[in-house]
């Protein structure tokens, strides 16, 4: 019998483990990233997604915000369930879940390319810095209106797979559980924007000494 | 329609015990007072799912093909069993 698509949607973990999750979650992160080299967005955190309007990164920098992010938060969530959970869980399970977790990602890194929210960035811009605020028409108003509703409605969606992921590959439940989630989010995603900061630093510092 | 076993009272939920048991081929019949067996507490669905894992050699894997579920979900099943398994000896 097909699982009924609400399952797909927020625990497909049932029917999907190990490698092949790992494969579809490698494989979504992937073309997400291709997507955000383009759109100049990053998935610079757990659950963060920036726009850096200053320089353009490589494809290699992306590839390794995704990568520092889905290792360090599967060794967080991993170490909490061997401390949690009565069952032999194993690490491959834990990072396959976590990589196809990420499948909000792909549509998140889709929206640029139909949708862009740089003349609202302009008129916040224009508003912290005191200078004269640009015309904004209502519509665009109404559209980003819709645009935060999606990425909100898309973080939530987000978030709800990692925790099914982590409950199904790791065997957990209840208050534990959640306070085992909450500190590995916590802890890995100080880890992940620390690392990400000097990485970024560094990609910086490398451009500008090839520009020079 | 199948019968389900019984397993508690429905008065006072104590757990029941097999008070007469009888030959379907001679008539004999045997009384006293005997405890079910443990595979008796699981659900039909439990019973299933032990039968097909001692078939499978006790492979998880073959057991999440049989299933069509993933890995891990095989297990989390079968660890609910172990724990309710526990429960029940202790």
């Amino acid at each position: 019998m097909k699982p009924p698509l609400k399952i797909w949607l927020i625990n497909p973990f049932e029917y999907i483990s190990e490698t092949k999750a790992l494969i579809i979650g490698i494989a979504i992160i992937t073309i997400s990233n291709i997507i955000n080299s383009s759109t100049f967005s990053h998935f610079d955190g757990l659950i963060d997604y920036h726009l850096y309007d200053d320089s353009k990164f490589p494809m290699i920098y992306h590839i390794l915000e995704s990568a520092i992010s889905l290792l360090v938060f599967s060794i967080a969530l991993y170490i909490s369930g061997r401390l949690i959970s009565k069952s032999k869980i194993r690490f491959i399970d834990v990072i396959g879940m976590q990589a196809f977790a990420r499948t909000p990602f792909l549509i998140t890194a889709c929206i640029p390319l139909f949708y862009s929210i740089e003349p609202i960035i302009s008129y916040f811009d224009a508003q912290k810095n005191n200078t004269t605020l640009p015309n904004i028409p209502m519509l665009d108003w109404i559209f980003f209106t819709i645009y935060a509703i999606t990425m909100l409605g898309l973080i939530v969606w987000l978030v709800a797979l990692m925790w099914n992921a982590f409950k199904v590959s790791c065997n957990v439940k209840g208050k534990n559980a959640i306070i085992g989630f909450i500190i590995a989010f916590i802890i890995s995603d100080i880890i992940i924007k620390l690392s990400l900061h000097s990485i970024k630093d560094y990609f910086i510092i490398t451009q500008q000494l090839s520009s020079l | 329609m199948e019968k389900k076993l019984p397993q508690v009272c429905p008065s006072c939920s104590t757990h029941l015990k097999v008070k007469r048991l009888s030959c379907p081929s001679c008539g004999t019949e045997v009384e006293g007072l005997f405890d079910f067996p443990k595979l008796t507490v699981f659900t039909t669905e439990e019973q299933e799912f032990i039968i097909n894992f001692i078939k499978s050699g006790g492979s998880l894997k073959d057991m999440a093909t049989i299933m069509n579920r993933s890995y891990p979900s095989v297990r989390n099943y079968l660890d609910g069993i172990i724990e309710k398994l526990n429960k029940l000896e202790s």
